[in-house]
């Protein structure tokens, strides 16, 4: 029997698991190994993946991939989940502190004037943003790991100049699924940081412990932050703190990142541990006792065995020989170990699996559960079941039901979409514009009383203030936007469409998580191509890539609201949220033949974690928007600055540089002219529309700050409405930004970011002549 | 062209100076995000 067959509410125990590869390892890491028992929870809307519930938390799994899984039915009453743990009284350890590895004010301190260097580490979804947050204020720099693509966080701790704390993408082990994971890993392998903040779901502490463990095998000073313990506290959960500590032998500090409690002591114990360089006093937790020690004479026979190559390559000892066992190929070339002793490893490790009755893989990650649990049974007592998953699954009932899930998701997007253009966004927009035409007729009756000399004053009205205006006043819809789909992803709603969109998906080509970027990409396609690094099919990142420009970014918007406002008055809603459909179905369009050509084979398999839903933190929510309100106005004052004083040199002055009375002798008119037989059968020939398109390329905002210097305010004259029609669809469709496109290079390459910007042009140039082709038709516009 | 032009195009010069260097500057620090650093993070939650 396979867990495909076990129905919903049923327990069963893993007996064996199938499959090989990164995959199964990936299944190991997030607990599904043999001995676990998993409960069905539900089946996603169109029968596929499935929500299973083990450890303590929810994961995902397709169908294909749960009859990989032997399981044998258990019964619910002698199930282990429902077990209370016992814990006994010891003594505070009092490990980071002062006292104990030395009286205070002693011990080989680290010199003064040293940078304490941190790494922040911890699952995905255990409040590690928040914390980093709190760690640092805003004084954060964001940059990139050298020579790969993820973006880094660095910060001071807010107090403590002499220090930095590099926060590290989420992950749940240090095996290379996912390039986050070598990432993480080689970051402290290499960079070496003066210690460790390992941060830990307190109402997840299983499965989180599983990256922990394999933490304290790299012997780095290292402080656990046991976070959320608000949460398990309030749902009458506990955690013995001196006995974790004793177990673990690292300072643990019961910490609320979003109450912003314990963070001062978990400070405290982090300085100290980097500055005394007090590593972890346990590393050794398999079982000598257990299954004949099967595990524990494998793993010390092979440190023995490779204890010259660990230290002659610089890694953990025990790091690297839990990671040889487990057959890590990135490990074993590090190592370089010679013919000989490779073959022993082999015998090694074929003596585990022949004792232990499990794959090497497993024997290992059967091993840290273990002791997990053993730990757990000491010094946790869990809830049976918290608040916040009794409201998730309530909650679950309707936006993941059978019926409900997907005409809830679509009314979700249709509300976040109507606030922000027809309510919040558009009343916001309102006194911007305001604001900002007030300003520039101040600016320009002083201009006039100074005397100002007419081209500078051209530049200044017609130019500056007129492009840049124009898209500043467009500002309160992006960051309404913005703050609407960062709410969807905060409180966990994302993780719920990934789920039951993945049987939709794959029809298509993909897997349910590439939904999350694409979600993004309605925001701004620059992050959306990046959250494509989660993906660990390259198959499936790179498609996922090249469909993201079809989902229309904030960016786009001031083109639509322009365009709309001007030649389709009280349509806006619908004509916007036409031009949003027009580019999914273009996308799904394009990505079906993607699937029959480009991208031949199967989407990744589907494994994900199904957090509870959260309120997000309002604090996180405001500087997010801060920060992308920022961003908007710095590009505004930067590349959308450049862009209007080029734009407006270039079409005030003619080849010999003198300044024209008819913008058609400009250079500007000149260069966009070769343009227009190509532009032509769309009805945008004309070289304003063709040089506004071009300026897009630069920042989509720009397109609109172009037409407003270009055109003034008689575009109607210039422009008709099929042909306005024709410009909204080319817009949506065409080459994405200059910063998208750069993004895309860095994923993918050069050839790649050439590909999308003629790619997505063609299909523009396409689309926008097939609605003029069918509206001529039927004779409308 | 009076002063007040003189001061003017230098404002304006020094403005789209400091555009241009921050382009650069970006560039060259491999900043290739959009500055929304909690959605770059969520973006590795999945």
């Amino acid at each position: 029997m396979t867990l495909k067959d076990i129905k919903i509410g049923e327990t069963a125990k893993v007996e064996k698991l199938c499959g090989e590869g990164a995959l199964r390892q990936h299944f190991l890491d997030m607990g599904v190994l043999p001995g676990t028992e998993i409960t069905v929870v539900k089946y996603a809307p169109m029968g596929d993946p499935i929500e299973l519930r083990l450890h303590g938390y929810e994961l995902t799994l397709r169908l294909d991939d749960a009859e990989k899984i032997e399981v044998a039915k258990v019964d619910k009453s002698t199930s282990k989940e429902d077990k209370k743990s016992g814990k006994k009284k010891i003594a505070h350890p009092g490990l980071g502190e002062g006292g104990k590895f030395h009286p205070k004010g002693t011990g080989k301190a680290l010199p003064e004037d040293t940078v304490l260097t941190f790494a922040l580490i911890g699952n995905q979804n255990c409040g590690k943003t928040t914390l980093f947050n709190r760690l640092t204020g805003s004084k954060q720099h964001v940059g990139n790991f050298p020579g790969v693509t993820v973006d880094r966080k660095d910060g001071a701790i807010k107090g403590y100049p002499n220090t930095m704390i590099t926060d590290l993408p989420g992950i749940y082990s240090m095996s290379p699924y996912t390039s986050e994971e070598i990432v993480s890993r080689n970051f402290v392998l290499n960079n070496k940081p003066h210690a460790i903040i390992n941060i830990i779901d307190a109402t997840n502490i299983e499965r989180n412990l599983y990256l922990t463990m394999q933490l304290l095998e790299m012997d780095i000073p290292m402080v656990v932050a046991l976070n959320m313990m608000d949460e398990l506290t309030s749902n009458g959960g506990s955690v013995d703190i001196n006995t974790m500590e004793m177990l673990l032998g690292v300072p643990v500090v019961p910490i609320s990142a979003a109450k912003n409690s314990g963070i001062d002591e978990l400070v405290e114990h982090a300085l100290h541990v980097a500055k005394y360089q007090e590593k972890p006093l346990n590393q050794d937790f398999c079982d000598k006792t257990s299954n004949g020690g099967a595990v524990h004479r494998c793993m010390h026979s092979m440190e023995h065995l490779i204890e010259d190559h660990a230290e002659k390559s610089g890694l953990p000892l025990r790091f690297a020989a839990s990671k040889v066992i487990e057959g890590d190929p990135l490990i074993l070339k590090q190592l370089a170990i010679d013919e000989n002793e490779e073959e022993l490893t082999d015998h090694i490790v074929l003596q585990l699996e022949k004792e232990r009755g499990l794959d090497r893989s497993a024997a290992i990650a059967d091993m840290r559960f273990s002791f997990i649990l053993r730990l757990c049974e000491q010094a946790v007592t869990k809830p049976k079941e918290s608040k916040e998953h009794i409201r998730s699954r309530r909650i679950d009932t309707f936006l993941t039901g059978k019926y409900t899930a997907i005409p809830a998701f679509i009314g979700i997007m249709a509300l976040v979409f109507w606030l922000t253009f027809n309510v919040i966004g558009a009343f916001l927009q309102g006194l911007f514009e305001k604001g900002v035409d007030e300003l520039t007729e101040i600016t320009d009756k002083a201009l006039t009383n100074g005397n100002v000399n007419s081209a500078i004053h051209s530049l200044i009205i017609d130019g500056i203030f007129a492009g840049i205006g124009s898209v500043l006043s467009f500002l309160p819809i992006i960051v309404t936007l913005f703050f609407f789909l960062s709410l969807l992803e905060d409180s966990g709603y994302i993780a719920r469409v990934a789920f039951f969109m993945d049987k939709l998906l794959r029809k298509i080509g993909l897997s349910g998580r590439s939904i999350v970027p694409m979600l993004i990409g309605f925001g701004c396609s620059v992050p959306a191509i990046m959250a494509t690094r989660t993906l660990p099919s390259e198959r499936d990142r790179k498609m996922t890539i090249l469909l993201t420009p079809f989902m229309s970014c904030t960016a786009k918007l001031p083109i639509y609201a322009f365009f709309v406002s001007t030649f389709f008055p009280g349509r806006g809603a619908l004509i916007m949220i036409g031009l949003y459909l027009l580019g999914i179905i273009t996308g799904i369009i394009v990505a079906c033949v993607y699937k029959s050509t480009l991208f031949r084979g199967e989407p990744v398999p589907f494994v994900m974690e199904l957090p509870n839903y959260r309120m997000p933190s309002a604090g996180n929510v405001v500087q997010l928007l801060w920060e992308k309100a920022k961003d908007f106005l710095q590009k505004a004052f930067s590349v959308i600055l450049i862009a209007t004083v080029a734009v407006w040199f270039l079409q005030s002055f003619d080849t010999h540089l003198n300044m024209v009375d008819d913008a058609e002798n400009s250079i500007l008119a000149r260069v966009a002219s070769l343009f227009e037989p190509l532009m032509d059968p769309l009805g945008l020939g004309d070289w304003r529309v063709i040089v506004s398109l071009f300026s897009g390329f630069m920042a989509k905002e720009s397109v609109v700050s172009t037409m407003e210097i270009l055109f003034g305010d008689e575009i109607k004259m210039y422009m008709s409405t099929l042909a306005a029609a024709c410009m909204l669809v080319f817009s949506l469709l065409y080459t994405p930004c200059v910063a998208a496109v750069a993004s895309v290079k860095r994923e993918l390459g050069t050839k790649w970011a050439i590909v999308i910007v003629i790619w997505q042009c063609v299909i523009a140039w396409f689309a926008a002549l097939a609605l003029r082709l069918i509206c001529t038709m039927i004779g409308v516009g | 062209m009076n002063v007040i032009d003189i001061i003017l195009l230098i404002m304006i010069a020094a403005a789209v100076g400091a555009a241009v260097r921050k382009c650069i500057s970006d560039r060259k620090n491999g900043r290739r995000c959009c500055g929304n650093c909690s959605c770059c993070d969520k973006c590795t939650k999945m």
